[in-house]
């Protein structure tokens, strides 16, 4: 057999041997020591220098999330590294360029780019800014990754990827004896230990931002979620299909087309989204419309819908506006048993606090802009689009969602650390008076100063702790209904009470055992004490 | 590549073609340096190589032509080779594309040699022919193998450095070439 097949080859082999050849030498051509430029050029080409270094730097480049010239400028350095790691492992047995490698050193560049690119950023945002805030590396990480997955940057980068290979493959055609074997294969394998040891990193820091709630945490979350759900307006979902409130703002074009009637009051907003726009709703009614009703109507929202904020406006104009308006007995009576519903249902400053760092710390989404009575549909946009942009938002890769993203991470990462941190505070019992409470935030809030989270979590503390301030509004407003009611029934007003009643936002009254007691006096922004006048029959 | 010592004075040793690789590797080392008489020593001592190798693809007539390429080639481009060990892969990959460019520049001519029918072959150039015509139906890549490995009776490992592939795709495609190597022979 292998007889046979020998004498199958013999006639080529005998042939050989029977000719000879002899080289004609090229005349005035000596042979050269040392290869041309162009070879050389060409045979780093065929090595895959500029292959590996091309995709690398457009890899980076897209990815750079910030065009800015100083992070764009270290991008050839990014990619000259990522070369001089990665380029061994893209050429093949015969010294050209393998595919698959090439494949897995550019997927290796994906993974690896947006972290170099959150090094440069860092360190751009380091000399320009002198501080970074803790969130920006999860942000830029995840912006850098959404923009190299983006549909036009990936189509362009494997567009830029087919044309490199293409020109190698001509070149390796071309230039065929340059082609020479590489020295060894286990040197090349090295270079995957990098990608290997970024996974494993990240993987710790996913697994540490992705740690159990304590059994303490999960009976206080439990324990809030029971109260909101318990309050009106407490568990409303973000957004919902229906749109009456978000639709009303549309007819405000001034005060005349106008239209706030109390049966569309009654519909009651199904959304957290519908809610604001009924809130804003209720304010236009009431700045518009100037009755005290509208006024009392927007303040029963505001209490029940906590946080609270700074309403010394509001409750100033309202008592000027009964302290003016027409005795007028019915609106009297309608005003008093409206605060009166309001008064009741005041929680305690406790309850407030608590609820809000709830709302701050758990609620997804939840900005904290309820109360503020700007909203509108453009404002609602706007809104929209700042959360799409730096937001707490799944991961857009191609056109697939992924969840949770770094951003989602990070700040389920501050979430639990602030509310460890919050607990901390919590069990070591906060202070009876606001002020106190006040500059116990502020000093925490000073601690997370790196943190825009956390800055807001210990702000909003403080700033919607006014439950307080609302209650002696609500008292106040209380007192000086009771006594234009007295004045409507009697015609005059009790001799005690000469001169208060001309300026009621400057006295702080106090409901006390059905009675209306000065508690002081308000001069040059501050209270003080007054001396004690009671005024009875307010229950 | 290793090759095995078996002819110091470089002579076939009956059918193989076997080197004395130190030699070689002298001869290499000295062209490189501009030496034309140890670039003509180079020439004599794989001439018999490359012979084998253009027979195989090539017609007779044209092989000088595919060897006097395939020298100036290596005439002009041995300064980039790297190591003069490596030669030996280095100057196949040369004279097969040497082939394969000649081939592809005459495939009129070589089409009709190949179909040609003369009376006054002898035996071997008949079967020469039908070989050739064979080998030219065969894939690319199996048929570097089979030539490689059978004519010029290189080790798997040494085909597999010359055509930078490992050595069981070098046993896959061996197997695959001669089957169809031996179908198109009996056809």
């Amino acid at each position: 057999m292998k007889a046979e097949k020998q004498e199958t080859w013999d006639p080529i082999k005998e042939a050989a041997e029977q000719q000879s050849f002899r080289f004609q030498f090229p005349p005035n051509e000596s042979i050269p020591e040392v290869p041309s430029v162009r070879d050389w050029i060409v045979k780093r080409v065929i090595q895959g220098y500029p292959a590996t270094f091309l995709l690398a730097l457009s890899v980076v480049v897209a990815g750079a999330y910030r065009w800015d010239p100083s992070v764009l400028a270290c991008a050839p350095l990014w990619a000259l590294l990522l070369t001089f790691l990665f380029r061994p492992l893209v050429r093949n047995r015969s010294g050209g360029i393998s595919y698959g490698g090439i494949t897995l050193v550019w997927l290796i560049t994906i993974l690896l780019a947006p972290l170099l690119n959150l090094s440069s950023n860092i360190v751009l945002q380091q000399v320009q800014y002198g501080f970074l805030q803790s969130e920006l590396p999860a942000i830029y990480l995840q912006g850098s990754l959404e923009q190299l997955f983006s549909n036009d940057c990936f189509c362009a980068l494997l567009l830029l990827g087919g044309l490199v290979l293409t020109c190698q493959a001509f070149c390796e055609h071309r230039h065929f004896w340059l082609l020479e074997r590489p020295e060894g294969r286990v040197r090349t394998y090295l270079p995957l230990l990098l990608p290997v040891i970024v996974l494993a990193v990240l993987t710790a820091l996913i697994s540490t931002a992705a740690k159990d709630l304590s059994p303490q945490q999960r009976v206080w979350l439990q324990e809030m979620a029971t109260k909101l759900e318990s309050r009106p307006f407490g568990n409303l979902p973000v957004d919902g299909d229906e749109c009456f409130w978000r639709s009303q703002p549309k007819l405000i074009k001034g005060k005349e087309n106008f239209q706030a009637t109390l049966g569309e009051q009654d519909h009651k907003p199904t959304s957290a989204e519908e809610l604001k726009a009924y809130a804003y709703y209720l304010r236009k009614s009431a700045e518009l419309g100037g009755r005290p009703q509208q006024m009392l109507e927007d303040l029963h929202l505001q209490c029940r819908a906590i946080p609270y904020v700074t309403l010394d406006f509001d409750f100033g104009v309202l008592s000027k506006r009964l302290q003016k308006a027409p005795a007028d007995r019915s609106v009297l009576q309608a005003c008093s048993d409206k605060l009166k519903a309001i008064h009741k249902e005041i929680p305690t400053s406790g309850e407030t606090i608590d609820l809000t760092a709830y709302r701050e710390l758990h609620q997804k989404n939840y900005d904290g802009t309820f109360s503020t009575g700007s909203w509108s549909t453009y404002e609602l946009k706007q809104h929209d689009r700042a959360h799409e942009a730096f937001g707490i938002r799944p991961l857009k890769l191609l056109n697939f969602s992924l969840s949770p993203s770094p951003v989602e991470l990070f700040y389920d990462y501050q979430r639990k650390r602030l509310l460890q941190d919050w607990l901390e505070l919590r069990s070591a019992g906060l202070p009876d008076k606001q002020i106190q409470r006040g500059r116990l935030f502020q000093v925490r809030e000073d601690a997370y100063n790196d943190s825009t989270m956390g800055r807001s979590f210990w702000y909003n503390l403080a700033y919607q702790d006014q439950v307080d301030n609302f209650r002696a509004s609500v008292e106040g407003l209380t007192v000086l209904v009771a006594i234009r009611q007295y004045q409507a029934t009697t015609g005059s007003l009790p001799n005690s009470l000469d001169g208060l009643i001309d300026q009621p936002e400057k006295y702080v009254w106090q409901l006390k055992d059905g009675q209306g007691v000065l508690r002081g006096k308000v001069d040059a922004g501050s209270e003080v004490p007054a001396s004690p006048i009671r005024f009875g029959g307010v229950e | 590549m290793k090759l095995v010592t078996e002819e110091p004075n470089l002579k076939l040793a009956g059918q193989n073609v076997r080197f004395d690789q130190e030699r070689l590797n002298s001869f290499v080392f000295d062209a490189r340096r501009g030496d034309k008489l140890a670039f003509e020593k180079l020439v004599s001592s794989t001439q018999n190589l490359a012979r084998r190798i253009a027979l195989s693809l090539v017609s007779p007539c044209s092989v000088d032509d595919v060897l006097q390429d395939s020298y100036l080639l290596v005439y002009r481009k041995i300064s980039s080779l790297g190591a003069p060990e490596a030669f030996l892969s280095w100057f196949c990959k040369i004279v097969l594309r040497t082939c394969y460019d000649h081939l592809q520049k005459n495939s009129r001519v070589v089409d009709e040699e190949f179909s040609e029918k003369r009376p006054d072959h002898s035996d071997i150039v008949v079967e020469q022919i039908a070989l050739r015509n064979a080998l030219s139906r065969l894939h690319k890549k199996d048929r570097d193998v089979l030539i490689l490995r059978e004519v010029l009776e290189l080790s798997y490992q040494e085909v597999a450095v010359a055509l930078g592939i490992p050595v069981g795709t070098v046993r896959s495609r061996l197997s695959k070439a001669r089957k169809h190597l031996a179908e198109r022979l009996k056809l």
